[in-house]
């Protein structure tokens, strides 16, 4: 069976200069992987529902508005601080799977996975490693590989991923070039 | 008697019903062995360090150590490690791609031919090695897709690959 992913590698286009930096000091280790946005969306709710009881319950739209807003700017802070990896899953029945994770969390992504599941047959592979330096999005990498790889089987294509990681305004405002399979 | 999971350490495999494979632990690189599976087997769990000194290793990758830690594979006891290839990989980095060593260390940019040649660094999961070796002594289907790039013809070919520019 013919790999989606991998065989998909070079209508994947890329921004960012190599940089091969890895990011220490006490601001890099603030945020998990993967929290930035969880922790600005929780402190936006937290922040816009004490507005909303001041104000009405009707801002509690406000309140998740500004959550939203806040989970984007904490996750584009992690993207700058923290070296990324774009990962594709494969299972024995040739499910592929793209996901993302900092350097960091990768390995306890990968233990979780087996712990889990341990006479399981997958594998793991590293696409590509977003140095947290390079102004290359995480978000924008992902979605490039998910894209090469046919795009989610709930779009018709043969990921096992829900859906894609962006939508294609948002994807192209922020430099993604490859287009829907 | 409980025996450390560290690099050195000699396991059994069961492959079938009274036969054992073994396998070793050669390097660690979190949260990942490099593990080498030997072209040899045994009816009892014991070979001696002359048996593995003379063992071949036949199969050599990146996998994870469950299977010891949950007691399908024995723990036997810690053996010299023999000096095995380790491949290199290709990594992707902005726009480029890159000839990596196993151990991160030495890096430089892939030629188109090796972008084809080499694979993304891999993890796998630990019966892959199980089921890999199960196929080399005939006992389950080789599936290429899965054991083709942990022969140790093919990681020697791919660690080669690192000098060769």
């Amino acid at each position: 069976m013919r790999n989606a992913v991998i065989g998909g590698v070079a209508s994947v286009a890329g921004g960012g200069k190599f940089a091969n930096g890895a990011i220490t000091g006490a601001f890099g280790y603030m945020f998990n992987a993967a929290t930035g946005r969880f922790i600005g969306h929780g402190l936006g709710l937290i922040i816009g529902g004490v507005g909303g009881i001041e104000t009405g319950p009707a801002d509690i739209l406000v309140a998740m508005a500004f959550g939203h807003a806040l989970g984007e700017i904490f996750s584009r802070i992690e993207d700058s601080i923290y070296d990324g990896i774009i990962y594709l899953r494969t299972d024995s029945a040739g499910g592929e799977y793209v996901g993302q994770a900092s350097v960091d969390r990768y390995p306890d992504r990968q233990m979780e996975e087996q712990r889990a599941n341990p006479t399981k047959t997958f594998k793991f592979e590293v696409l590509e490693t977003v140095p947290g330096n390079s102004g290359r999005s995480l978000d924008v990498a992902e979605e490039d590989w998910i894209r090469a790889g046919g795009g989610p089987q709930t779009d018709g294509g043969p990921l096992q991923n829900r859906r894609y990681q962006m939508n294609d305004a948002d994807y192209r405002k922020a430099g993604g070039t490859v287009n829907y399979p | 008697m409980s025996v450390n999971i560290d690099i050195g350490l000699v396991f059994a495999i069961p492959l079938a019903e009274g036969m054992f494979g073994f396998g070793q632990l050669i390097a660690w690189q979190r949260p990942i062995f490099y593990m080498a599976a030997y072209d040899m087997t045994a009816k009892s769990l014991g070979p001696s360090e002359d048996d593995m000194r003379s063992a071949r290793p036949v199969l050599l990758g990146n996998f994870f150590d469950i299977l010891i830690r949950n007691g399908r594979w024995l723990a036997i006891q810690r053996f010299q490690i023999p000096k095995v290839p380790f491949p290199c990989f290709k990594v992707r980095i902005g726009d480029k791609f890159y000839v990596e060593s196993w151990d991160k260390q030495q890096k430089r940019e892939a030629t188109s031919e090796e972008c084809a040649t080499l694979q993304f660094r891999t993890d796998n999961s630990a019966i892959v090695l199980e089921n890999a070796l199960k196929a080399h002594f005939a006992l389950g289907p080789w599936e290429p897709n899965w054991f083709d790039n942990l022969k140790a013809e093919a990681v020697a070919k791919s660690s080669n690959m690192f000098l060769s520019n």
